[in-house]
């Protein structure tokens, strides 16, 4: 057919902004408006696009602003793509021509803006005059956390790390074995065991919570929960100021102090990360930080192999900082916290070499 | 695409009552052959939902599963009974252990898409189970069409002809069941997953008059019926109970606590006035479910009052 696609142009923008859309989501807009659905008012309309193109409140919002911004499909361009009722295409070009009416009364002209008002400094009771303007309520604040990774993605990561081991009580059926056995001597008297397999990956995590690592506070939340899910056999987050010493907390706010000691003597040999920006948040090389890093890790970082560190700056930011330096240390990599980093992290943990 | 004898209302089933929106999500699901994925806090009437588009469409009851940290979704498809086979190869003279397919059963989700009659699948509380199981459910819930790799091929047609399927079992594109699945956190579910279902998000009625009317569908008494005037009075405390305890207690009472409550005032034959005058109505600790909200719940309430 030759008329052009309705809402092609919508669909393309929603697209270009990134929306998980495809060919099957537009085709069944389509079938659903042969249907009788969203055919007969623009708000039906807008209600079928959101229902079937949008899944949270910020693409919701964005969907409605974007659909405002295009011109309405006219009667003749709709028709096509209705089911075939005369009716229904002429009570859309009467909710058309009403809803174009409303709009043109609605947007002000340039000499009605209102005017400017202060209110002097003497009332406000601060240095300054405060403009007394209307507040524009129709604009809503989405407010949607960004975190480096989100919950699902770092559990994901986690399931990578596996060292499955057949350890600990005989529980599993050993088909193979079995069947030899059966082979071997003729009868079967019970299935031949063996010990199920364990996940033996282990990771101890510690998380830097000076000041400059403020903003990812809630982030460490995140990740304490997706090594709760994270089926490794043994995993511990622990907070450390600036540098990782001798002494960790079980709290961000540097609480339930754990010592190291402690945990070298039940944990040692299990691989290591390390969440810090390493000087690099606030941009500066600081020797105090590189030297207590550097005797961390020649005296007790050298029981935990093999070691990784999740810088959350980006890589353009380590230069010419601390970060640089403690990036150059041997028994270490680091890598940036992002998904990628993480993916690589997890195969350094694993043991594959040359990876960072 | 199938074509449904009625669409489906909201308002004629017996004891659930919908939004007008609701039923356009429903109706738009069951156009497009897509999953409905329900959330809402607990106790808001997500599976009873399933129940009712069941209810009013005319087919039967739905087929319930109920998904647990342990299921996987291959078993919603089809089981196979190995070790039943092994014993019975033990057995000297047991020719059937010969053949597979005699140890195959069709799991909920397989048997509701091979059926040739519609039917309702209620998926409940999928976010309950392992994160990969919704991603291994995606193409069947796509393409209603599995493959039972562990028949061997040469038992393809004899399986056929005894038990109806072979190793590629393709739903009647006409008869797709209607597939719904309830969460109570939609935040773990995967990106393709959720683009795939249609959302429905239910809320907790607004107004005491709808949640009357939900508590009067759901409480049918044989020996005389609920006073309207205590049934009133209750709607109105349970809003406003909501509204002290919102962001002060673990729980939030909802709608099946609101019912089992006007049950209990009915049967201990509670008057109207009773539930108006305190800050705690009568057998207001039946709303809670946890002590530190049994233990929170009157210091607010009483703190409110003071203020008032």
């Amino acid at each position: 057919m030759d008329s052009e696609l309705i809402l092609i142009g919508l669909f393309r923008h929603l697209i270009d902004r990134g929306y998980p859309l495809g060919i099957r989501d537009y085709r069944d807009a389509l079938f659903a408006l042969r249907n009788g659905v969203g055919a007969l008012q623009r708000e039906r309309l807008l209600w079928l696009c959101r229902t079937l193109w949008a899944r949270t409140d910020e693409e919701a919002t964005w969907l409605e602003r974007l659909f405002q911004d295009f011109p309405e499909p006219s009667a003749s361009e709709l028709a096509p793509w209705l089911p075939s009722a005369p009716a229904v295409v002429e009570s859309m070009a009467g909710s058309q021509t009403a809803a174009a009416a409303s709009a043109a009364s609605a947007a002000p002209s340039l000499e009605e803006l209102p005017e400017l008002r202060f209110q002097a400094a003497a009332q406000t009771g601060t240095a300054l005059p405060r403009a007394l303007l209307p507040v524009a309520s129709e604009e809503p604040f989405i407010y949607t956390p960004r975190p480096p990774l989100s919950l699902r993605s770092l559990i994901v990561c986690w399931r990578r790390f596996r060292r499955a081991q057949r350890v600990g009580p005989k529980v599993d059926i050993d088909v193979v074995a079995t069947i030899l056995e059966k082979c071997r001597t003729g009868i079967l008297r019970a299935p031949v065991l063996s010990a199920a397999r364990q996940n033996q990956a282990a990771v101890l995590v510690l998380a830097d919570a000076s000041a400059s690592m403020l903003p990812f506070a809630a982030f460490f939340r995140t990740f304490e929960e997706s090594l709760a899910e994270s089926r490794l056999r043994w995993s511990k987050l622990l907070y450390f100021e600036n540098v990782p010493s001798d002494t960790l907390y079980e709290t961000e706010s540097f609480l339930r102090p754990v010592e190291m000691k402690n945990l070298l003597r039940d944990h040692s040999g299990t691989p290591l990360m390390i969440i810090s920006d390493a000087g690099a948040a606030r941009g500066a090389r600081n020797r105090r930080r590189l030297e207590a890093t550097r005797e961390f890790f020649s005296t007790v970082g050298r029981n935990f192999h093999p070691v990784v560190w999740m810088n959350p700056m980006p890589r353009s930011r380590w230069i010419k900082t601390s970060a640089e330096q403690i990036a150059r240390f041997p028994s270490l990599s680091m890598l940036p916290l992002n998904e990628e980093g993480m993916l690589t992290a997890i195969d350094s943990l694993r043991g594959l070499k040359d990876v960072a | 695409m199938p074509q449904l004898n009625g669409k489906y209302t909201g308002t004629a089933s017996a004891s659930y009552v919908a939004t007008q929106e609701v039923a356009d999500i429903v109706n738009l699901a069951i156009l497009l052959d897509r999953p409905i994925l329900v959330e809402g806090e607990p106790g808001c009437g997500k599976t009873t939902l399933a129940y009712s588009i069941a209810e009013e469409l005319g087919l039967g009851i739905p087929d319930k599963i109920s998904v647990k940290s342990t299921s996987r979704a291959q078993d919603l498809l089809y089981q196979v009974n190995s070790l039943a086979r092994l014993q019975d190869a033990q057995t000297p003279g047991n020719t059937r252990a010969q053949f597979l397919y005699p140890y195959l059963t069709l799991g909920r989700l397989g048997a509701a898409i091979l059926s040739k009659r519609r039917s309702v699948v209620l998926i409940d509380e999928v976010d309950k189970a392992d994160i990969d199981f919704p991603n291994d459910l995606l193409d069947v819930l796509d393409t209603f069409t599995f493959n039972i790799p562990e028949l061997p091929a040469e038992e393809d047609e004899i399986c056929r002809e005894k038990r109806g399927f072979g190793r590629t079992i393709v739903g009647d594109p006409a008869q797709r069941p209607i597939v719904v699945i309830t969460s109570n956190r939609e935040k773990r579910l995967p990106e393709a997953f959720l683009r795939r279902c249609l959302y429905i998000r239910l809320k907790f009625p607004e107004t005491a008059a709808e949640l009357s009317k939900i508590i009067r569908m759901n409480t049918k008494f044989s020996e005389q019926d609920l006073n309207e005037k205590v049934l009133e009075a209750a709607s109105d405390a349970f809003l406003n109970i909501r509204k002290i305890a919102q962001g002060q207690v673990q729980k939030l009472p909802s709608t099946s606590e609101a019912i089992d409550w006007v049950k209990i005032l009915h049967w201990k034959g509670a008057a109207s006035e009773s539930l108006r005058e305190q800050p705690l109505p009568p057998y207001w600790n039946v709303l809670f479910k946890t002590m530190s909200d049994l233990d929170t719940f009157p210091t607010v309430a009483r703190a409110r009052e003071t203020k008032s």
